[in-house]
This record gives structure tokens, sequence and C-alpha cells, in this order.
């Protein structure tokens, strides 16, 4: 019984004198040996002449899954859109075609632009429509897949009206008639849609929207059709996008500067490698920030800018595969120059003495047909070349 | 199943209570010395080195072990608290920690032959430093930030030993010592929660391990020699604490944004210097037990991989102490007539030096034993120190130290005579 009370009595002292105890202060400070101080240091790929290296590639990625298709010709490019139309058809159309009854009067394709790149007033801006007679998916077609199309050479648009808000194009009667037919009755010639081309004078890109945006439908390209049954009624028959797609050929975009080219739609990306070796391997990256710098009089941004770049840590010394041990890191932009933190990336090269870059791309790839030039690695004026800012720690 | 209850409940104690700060001081070498685990020897000077004593177990001599009569356990837990102060601020740290236990039993009470083992704390490390940086223009980081500066472990000893009466009434003894123990040493700078920067800590870490040995003696009683009736049981004591070099590993860890960087480093040699003993102890009056004890250790010769510190210099001790009570207990003797009451004085010269100031240290301490039991007791001390001084910007404490402890006697191991 003593020992009880006793055990419970010094419990209660420990806890209340643990608790009348002051929190740590710098008292004591100037008797801390040097060899336990932190030291905090900063340094930058410019001043620390940190060697760097940067190339640019072609990537693929699915274009049918962008929200935003484009016509036009622009530095070289060629994006040219590949559009099948589906019809809401009214039982007394029907009707009327059962009865050969139905006629179309005209046929018109609106499209209201929401993206400009360069000039797209005409005579700068022109372009062809013509039907394509071979079938086609939006899932994974490519520019490769071009060269197995087949269209029609005829020119089914006539008559276009190019405003700033909307594009207005007169379209073949008979070509909708043949593919309100097929639609009707499930037999005859396939309805595989058609080929937008820019003329060859063109000198700009226009963008639409596409049928994965989740835009009114009042925004969408849409192919009007004014029907009649004589005697009965006059009608319009609106056909929307069932499948859409926009694919850029031309020639690999190069920089004569040598510049880091993120091409949007041609789907160009860099790999990007600065070398931290110099660094000592026992310090801790408090912060690390990668600045790119824009090469303002190259880059090609149109309407809709490209404000953020998507950096991602290579996992092989190859460069064909990303970590995934570390997620991408988004860079922002502000003003000319893109930068993010990249701290963890940083840690890792010094922890694990291997060190494979970076892929650059813009967090864009889909939706416009802009032109990004990053002043690179072998820029001759070092300031402009991809600068790391670090602030880190080390121990005595 | 009581002895069980009260180690758990004195290493969960020392385990779960939140120590911040203690002594800067303890930085240097392995930390502060502590020469006693027992609430009794505290009571009087913590040393106690010529006392041979039949209820208690003293690790510091062995020969002290000649003397059991019963098979014996202590346990027990140690309060510190420290004032400290510079010139400009002071601040009150707490910490406690576990003071081991002591096991031990007699063979053959003819011979003086006496078995015991146990684990004692030998050092302890424990500071912790903060300092806040202001946002300014020399702070790369453009926010107030913090830097922490921290230390805790301390070295053990694991011993087994035994005693042996030698003729002429000497006791001599001798303990096997494994040493064994860690020192961590932290450095860090912290951000705020939201902040874009990534905190950063460095890690030394220091794990210990050797063995040495403790050798003691013990002289008879030379009390006839005074010829002074007052005076009974003078002895003397030496003892001799070796250390064999001790492996030490040590390793870097760094806490990053990626995780916890290990940097295992090197196996080195951490050399304890030998510690040295002189005591001398009697009885006055029947009921006063006195003790004048020396202790001395030269810490200038402390090595880590080889290299010195400027900060060690050689560390003594000079302590009297004296014990009050019944020598001789009956089962008919009262609570209070079993009490004993303590009181200790003692004067040390610290290992630690800095700026050619010695850090010195002036005690006194009180103690009682209360009976728990027949042939057990609880002992409790206090101890009130100043260390250090505020010259050359060092800095001075206030210790408090206290320390409860248990003692357990049974009759083990004893052949009964047929």
């Amino acid at each position: 019984m003593r020992l009880n009370i006793s055990l419970f009595i010094l419990i209660i002292l420990v806890l209340f004198i643990n608790s009348c105890q002051d929190d740590p202060g710098s008292l004591g400070n100037d008797l801390i040996p040097d060899k336990d101080r932190i030291n905090i240091n900063t340094t930058n790929s410019l001043d620390g002449d940190f060697n760097q290296y940067s190339s640019i590639f072609s990537d693929s990625v699915g274009l049918g899954y962008s929200n935003r298709v484009l016509l036009g010709l622009y530095n070289g490019l060629k994006s040219e859109i590949l559009m099948k139309f589906i019809f809401i058809i009214p039982d007394s159309v029907t009707d009327a075609y059962e009865a050969d009854s139905l006629q179309i009067l005209e046929s018109c394709i609106e499209m209201k632009p929401s993206y400009k790149l360069g000039s797209t007033i005409p005579p700068d801006f022109d372009f062809q429509i013509h039907e394509i007679t071979s079938a086609w998916s939006s899932l994974g077609f490519s520019r490769d897949s071009l060269a197995g199309l087949t269209f029609d050479n005829r020119n089914l648009g006539s008559s276009k009206t190019l405003l700033d808000t909307v594009f207005s194009i007169s379209f073949d009667n008979d070509i909708v008639y043949k593919w309100i037919s097929r639609q009707i009755t499930e037999t005859g010639e396939n309805n595989y849609g058609v080929l937008f081309t820019p003329e060859s004078q063109t000198k700009g890109v226009v963008g639409f929207n596409a049928i994965s945006t989740i835009s009114e439908i009042e925004d969408m390209p849409k192919l009007k059709i004014i029907i009649s049954k004589p005697g009965e009624f006059i009608d319009t028959l609106l056909g929307t996008p069932t499948a859409d797609i926009h694919v850029i050929t031309g020639d690999f975009p190069q920089s004569p500067e040598n510049n880091i080219v993120l091409q949007v739609g041609y789907t160009t990306r860099a790999k990007f490698v600065m070398d931290v070796s110099s660094l000592p391997t026992d310090i801790i990256i408090n912060e690390a920030t990668l600045h790119f710098y824009k090469d303002t009089v190259n880059s090609s941004i149109g309407s809709i800018s490209s404000d953020s770049l998507i950096i991602s840590m290579y996992g092989d010394s190859a460069q064909t595969k990303l970590s995934t041990n570390f997620v991408s890191v988004i860079f922002t932009r502000s003003g000319n120059e893109y930068s993010g933190k990249i701290t963890g990336f940083v840690q890792s090269w010094l922890k694990s003495n291997s060190n494979y870059g970076v892929q650059v791309r813009l967090s864009d790839e889909l939706r416009t047909m802009n032109r990004l030039e990053l002043f690179s690695s072998s820029n001759p004026d070092k300031s402009f070349r991809p600068r790391l800012k670090l602030i880190y720690t080390t121990h005595n | 199943m009581k002895i069980l209850k009260i180690i758990i409940l004195f290493a969960l104690l020392s385990q779960l209570i939140f120590a911040e700060g203690g002594s800067i001081y303890t930085r240097y070498g392995v930390g502060d010395i502590l020469n006693t685990n027992s609430a009794r020897r505290l009571g009087m000077g913590s040393l106690g080195i010529s006392l041979p004593d039949q209820s208690y177990l003293n690790y510091l001599n062995p020969a002290a072990w000649s003397k059991l009569d019963l098979t014996r356990f202590e346990v027990g837990l140690d309060y510190q608290g420290n004032l400290t102060d510079d010139a400009i601020e002071s601040k009150f740290y707490s910490n406690y920690h576990f003071s081991g236990f002591t096991f031990g039993f007699p063979i053959d009470k003819d011979y003086g032959i006496s078995v015991a083992f146990g684990m004692v704390p030998l050092t302890n490390v424990n500071y912790e430093v903060a300092e806040s940086k202001a946002e300014d223009e020399s702070n790369p980081f453009s926010e107030v930030f913090n830097l922490d500066y921290k230390g805790n472990g301390g070295l053990s000893k694991i011993f087994i030993g035994m005693s042996y009466k030698l003729p002429f009434d000497f006791f001599v003894g001798a303990s096997f010592d494994y040493y064994t123990g860690k020192t961590e040493y932290k450095s860090s700078i912290d951000f705020s929660d939201n902040s874009d920067f990534t905190d950063a800590t460095f890690t030394k870490k220091f794990s210990y391990r050797g063995n040495g040995g403790t050798f003691g003696l013990i002289s008879s009683d030379l009390s006839k020699m005074l010829a002074i009736d007052k005076v009974r049981n003078l002895r003397f004591g030496l003892m001799l604490n070796y250390f064999s070099k001790l492996d030490t590993d040590t390793s870097l860890t760094s806490s990053t944004s990626i995780g916890t960087i290990n940097n295992d480093k090197d196996i080195i040699k951490t050399e304890i210097p030998f510690k040295l003993g002189f005591g001398m102890s009697f009885t006055w009056d029947e009921n006063y037990l006195i003790l004048i004890d020396y202790l001395y250790q030269p810490w200038s010769k402390f090595k880590s991989n080889g290299h010195k510190s400027y900060f060690l210099q050689d560390y003594s001790k000079a302590s009297v102490g004296m014990e009050y009570g019944t020598r001789q207990t009956r089962f008919t003797d009262t609570f209070w007539e079993q009490l004993l009451l303590r009181g200790g004085l003692s004067y040390e010269r610290t290992q630690y030096t800095f700026y050619g100031e010695s850090i010195n240290k002036f005690s006194v301490s009180l103690g009682v034993s209360m009976p728990l039991g027949l042939n057990n007791s609880i002992d409790i001390a206090f101890e009130y120190g100043i260390r250090g001084t505020n010259d050359s910007n060092l800095i001075k404490e206030n210790l408090f130290n206290a320390a409860i402890s248990f003692s357990f006697g049974e009759l083990w191991f004893i052949r009964q005579e047929r």
C-alpha cells in the first residue's frame, strides 16, 4: 500500500515539475561548436558555371482529345481538319425522304473562331473543303495517317464569309442529301465527313471548338440545312460534328538560333540536363528553381497564350522514360520567364549521383498552334541560358 | 512483481516525459559525468568509495559488495532541473532519466564473496538551443526561419563483478564492464508550415561499444590505530575504472525534401580516460557515518578519432558526506527510528573549459532513507549545485538534482546450515 501511494505521488510530482520548463531559446548559442553550425549558401548555374545541355525532339500526342480543331498555315506548318457530321432528323423529314419529296434548298457550314494566329483575314486566309472517301477515326490519328486518307478533289465549299466572329461557308447540297439518305436508310455511300485544307497563300491559323469541349452547341461548328417538302413545310436541319480532329504536318521545327522550340500540335519537346555534380553531395537543398527565358522575337503566340510548361524528371539514361518517383512540376510564366521549383529533383540528383535531366513541354500541346522558343543551353550569351538557382544548407 | 512494476514505471516515465533543453556544456566530450545512480550516494556527495555496505550496492567500488547480507535489488529515477543564465537571459529546463538498476547477492559471507551486476548510466548529453533569424537583407530566404541545435544521449555501463575478502580483513573487488550508448547531435533549419522552402536537418550519430573494468580495494577497520573511542569502522578505499578504446559507429543523416538520406561514415575509436578514486569512511559516535572522497579523471586525454578536444580538461571531485541514523535496525524499531538522514558537500572541477575559464561546480545535498517493509527502503535525495560562470560570455547554471531509489533485500541463494 505504501509503495503504491509513493509511486502515485511520484508520478504526479514528475508530471507537474516537467510542465514547469521553458521552451529552448538562444541561451548558449555562442557555445555551439563550429562543426555543428549550419551554413546557408546560395548559388546559380551562371555564377557556378554549371554545364548544361538541351535538345528538342518530336513526340506524338492524341490530337483527337483536343477541344479545339485548327486550320491554317504558319511557320511552315499546315493544319487540316477532318470532320464528320450527324443530323437530328425528325419524322417529318424521314417521311418526306421516303416519299421522295425532300428537297435541300441550302447548306451552310458555320464555325466560330476561338483561336487565331497570324493573319486570319482574306486574302491571307483561305481554304477548301473536300469529301473524305476513306474511313478514319480521331482516336490514334496522326500526321502519318494522312498518307492513307483518300478524298475527292472537288471543293465542296463556296461563297465564304469569314468574319471575326463566325465563318460561314456555303456547302454542296448533293453531298448533304447523300449523307441524310445514308443516315435514314443506312445504305448507300458511307459518310466519312470532310477535310478542311488551307490554301497555299494562307498566312495564319484559326481554331474552332471541337466536340470534346463542354461548350454550348451554339459555339460548335454546325452544318445548317434548309430543307423543304414542297407544299408542306420548309425547315432547318442541323448537323453537328460526331468526330473531328486536326492534323499538323510540315518540316520538323528548327531554330536558326538553336533555341529550344516547343511547337504545339507538332508536339516538339525538349530534353534538358543541368549538371550539378560540382556541388557537394551531402548538402540539403532548401530551394531549387529553374528558369527558362523566352525568345520573344522568334516565338509565335496566338490569341491564347502558352503560359505554363510541364517539367518531368527522366528516369533512365536514354531519356525515354519519365521517373515514377517524382510528379511533374508546372512552371508558370512571369513576363518572358518560365520558372518553377525542382527542389526534389536536384536533391535526388545529388543523392543518387545519376542525373538524367528533365523533359520540357508545353502544358497545352493540343489546342493552339503556338510556337514557343526558349533560349537554349548553347546560347552565346550565358545570361540567356536556362538558369538553376539554389539555396542550400551545409554542415561543417 | 512489485520490482518489475517499478522498473517498468521508471523506464516508461523517463521515455514518455518530453524533456527540452539542458546544459549546453554537455555537447562536449560525451556529456556530463554521472558518478552515482543511487539516491543514497547523491545525498552524501555522490561518491562513497571506501564504504562497504550491507544494504546498498555501490557500482563505483566493487570491493564494497563484500558486506552484502541479502540479495539486493536497486532501481531509481533521477531528475535534473537547470536554471541557466548568461548576462542577458535565463531559462529553466528539466529532464528525467532512468538511473539504471543493480542486482547483487552474497555467496559466502565469511569470505566476503558477493556477485553483482547491473546497468547504469555513465554520462548524459541533453541540450537544445534555438535561434530565430529575422527577415532582413542578410537573410537569403527573405522570411523568418529558425535554427535549432539539439543533443541527447549518453554512455551506459553494463557490469558484472564480484568481491572477495582478503586476509587482514581487506576487501577487493572487480567487475567486467561493457560500455554502450549513443549520442546524437541535430542541427536543423526550420521554416513555417506554409513556407515554400524545405526544412533541413543534419543528425550526427555516434554509437559506442567497448569494454573495460573496475577494480576496487577497501582496507580493514583501522580505527583501533587511532585510539579514538568515538571513531569506528575507519576504512580507506581505492578504485580504478579502466576504459578500452570504444568502437564508435558514426553516421550523418540528412532530412531532405525527398526523405532521409543516411551516410554511414567510419568506425572510429573513442578514448575515455581512466577514473581513479580515493576515499575514507568512518562512523562517529555509533550513529554518524562520515565519508570523504576524491575522484580524478584526466579528460584532457579524451580523444575522438584520434583528436583531442580543446574544451576538455582534467576532471576532479572532492566530496564530504554524512549519514545519521541507527546503524543496526531491529524488528521493533518504529518508522522514525529507522529513518536515515544524509547530507553532503562537494566541489568539482568539471571536465569543461572555455576561453581559459574552468567550469567548476559547488554542490550541497540532502537525503533521507525511509523503510519500506523489512529490508527494503526508499531513498530520496536532493542536490543543489552552482556550475559555471558568466565571465567570458559563458553560462552559469543553478542545478537542482533529485533522485529516488528503491532498494529491495531478500534472502536468496543462502545455503541454510543443517
